[in-house]
């Protein structure tokens, strides 16, 4: 035990180090880590509605000019497609580039694994041509889209059922322990977010890192409603609660988080 | 008798339509009493231990606006100065009687550091008697209340307290009495509610 008069000299030097954040080690068997500009698609999920937070009560909600029938509502078959080209296909970029033909071919093989297995696929899928995903959905973004189907993927996504249900605050802290872990493996979760019955956030997030602080895990996650930013989802320890930031479709707040594609019954 | 039926069906499924949600869930979270750190009373430093006087503002749905209560911890002294710092719902501190003295302790100042500029810190009284400790309470880089414990004369502090670690939730008594019930309309209403989340797919994005 520590004396009162010797405390000072026994933790002077730990205490003024500080409390920033940490980052666990990685295991022995983690993953190559996800590279946001090269692992995520290249194109986002379109809005069917524009939003206008101004009011700060209120939402106007009007429908967006350009958003194709068939364009959006599509934010867990992408967020799934992103975790699936991370574990089951490798790119070269070394190779020579194959016909569109080959492409979907290799597209079906990768989109057509099991999306709810976190190990890397063995044999992986080789996709010629390109460094990563980010790149070839750029140039096949049409290939893509088409082996991902439409919006009924996002709507008949089997752990949906969960949302009517509460969430207590020591199942939100399982679930992030949960998460470092597969992080730490190199596994990308697959995260739900919504405030169910209240229809302000019904979206779908890639967890690829996460920094832990003493007041808040930090979850960068890629949004498949915008491509080009990584996003955080915030965990406030102190009252295990969710945050996600404003959005061009959300205010932003307080969100309840769950995992999907895990498991058999979600 | 089918009239009667009707009836039932209907009223069921005008509250499955207009009351989304299950609704067991809806009186845990109406119950859960969320307690937030709003003021510091007191604090006692002793051989090996700190311990802090309180007051915590309820919160919740099913608690009255503006509910306060008076609450006490002690913290061991080694814990305050770990590093890595303890995530703060993990950080290890016993909760105590509001009224019960801490076994040699001493009461030292609270100094408010938004209230005192930096200069006179050290010109400050520190505490009854002579005691060379305070604890200085702030705010951190990231905007959140903390507490350091500091030696008098203004040296380096050495140990560090968020506020945020004193958060505390617990679930009302009067939940559990209900429970049964909201099982029970949670059974009779959960096929249709299989239906009328459906909205919530297709509005918004």
């Amino acid at each position: 035990m520590l004396r009162t008069e010797a405390f000072p000299a026994v933790i002077l030097i730990a205490a003024l180090s500080g409390a920033g954040c940490t980052t666990r080690p990685p295991p022995a068997e983690a993953g190559r880590p996800f590279d946001f500009q090269r692992d995520s698609l290249a194109y986002s999920n379109q809005l069917y509605w524009s939003y206008d937070f101004s009011d700060p009560d209120t939402v106007e909600m009007r429908p967006a000019p350009d958003t194709a029938p068939e364009g959006g509502h599509r934010c867990a078959t992408m967020a799934r497609a992103v975790r699936q080209f991370f574990r089951a296909a490798r790119f070269d970029p070394d190779a020579a580039r194959v016909s569109d033909e080959e492409y979907r071919r290799l597209v079906r093989s990768v989109l057509g694994s099991d999306p709810r297995r976190r190990e890397p696929a063995q044999p992986p899928s080789v996709i010629p041509g390109y460094p990563g995903l980010r790149s070839f959905s750029r140039d096949h973004h049409e290939i893509i889209d088409a082996e991902l189907g439409g919006a009924v993927g996002t709507y008949l996504q089997r752990g949906n059922w969960r949302m009517i249900f509460p969430f207590a605050p020591r199942q939100n802290r399982a679930a992030v322990e949960e998460w470092l872990t597969q992080l730490e493996r190199g596994q990308l979760p697959v995260v739900r977010i919504v405030n169910f019955p209240i229809i302000d956030v019904n979206h779908t997030l890639v967890l690829y890192a996460a920094e832990e602080s003493s007041l808040e895990v930090r979850f960068l996650a890629f949004d498949p409603n915008d491509a080009n930013t990584p996003l955080a989802l915030v965990f406030q320890r102190a009252g295990a609660s969710f945050h996600y930031p404003p959005t061009s479709y959300f205010r932003g707040g307080t969100v309840q988080a769950y995992e999907i594609y895990d498991g058999f019954f979600f | 008798m089918a009239s009667s039926s009707r009836r039932w069906r209907a009223t069921a499924a005008l509250l499955a339509a207009t009351c989304l949600g299950c609704w067991t869930g809806r009186i845990f979270e109406a119950g859960r009493v969320r307690e937030q750190v709003i003021d510091f009373r007191g604090a006692a430093l002793g051989r090996d231990s700190l311990r802090l006087d309180y007051t915590v503002e309820l919160s919740g749905r099913g608690t009255a606006p503006g509910r306060r209560a008076e609450r006490a911890a002690s913290m061991s002294l080694a814990a305050l100065s770990a590093e890595p710092a303890y995530p703060v719902d993990a950080f290890p501190l016993e909760r105590i009687s509001s009224g019960s003295p801490l076994e040699g302790a001493r009461p030292i100042p609270i100094l408010d550091a938004a209230a005192v500029p930096e200069a006179q810190h050290a010109a400050l009284p520190s505490g009854p008697a002579t005691d060379p400790w305070l604890l200085r309470l702030e705010n951190s880089a990231s905007g959140h209340e903390l507490l350091r414990l500091c030696p008098g004369d203004g040296a380096a502090c050495v140990g560090q307290l968020y506020s945020a670690a004193l958060y505390r939730d617990h679930t009302a008594w009067w939940v559990y009495p209900l429970l049964p019930l909201g099982v029970a309309v949670d059974i009779a209403l959960l096929p249709f509610q299989f239906v009328t989340t459906a909205p919530f797919f297709l509005l918004g994005d």
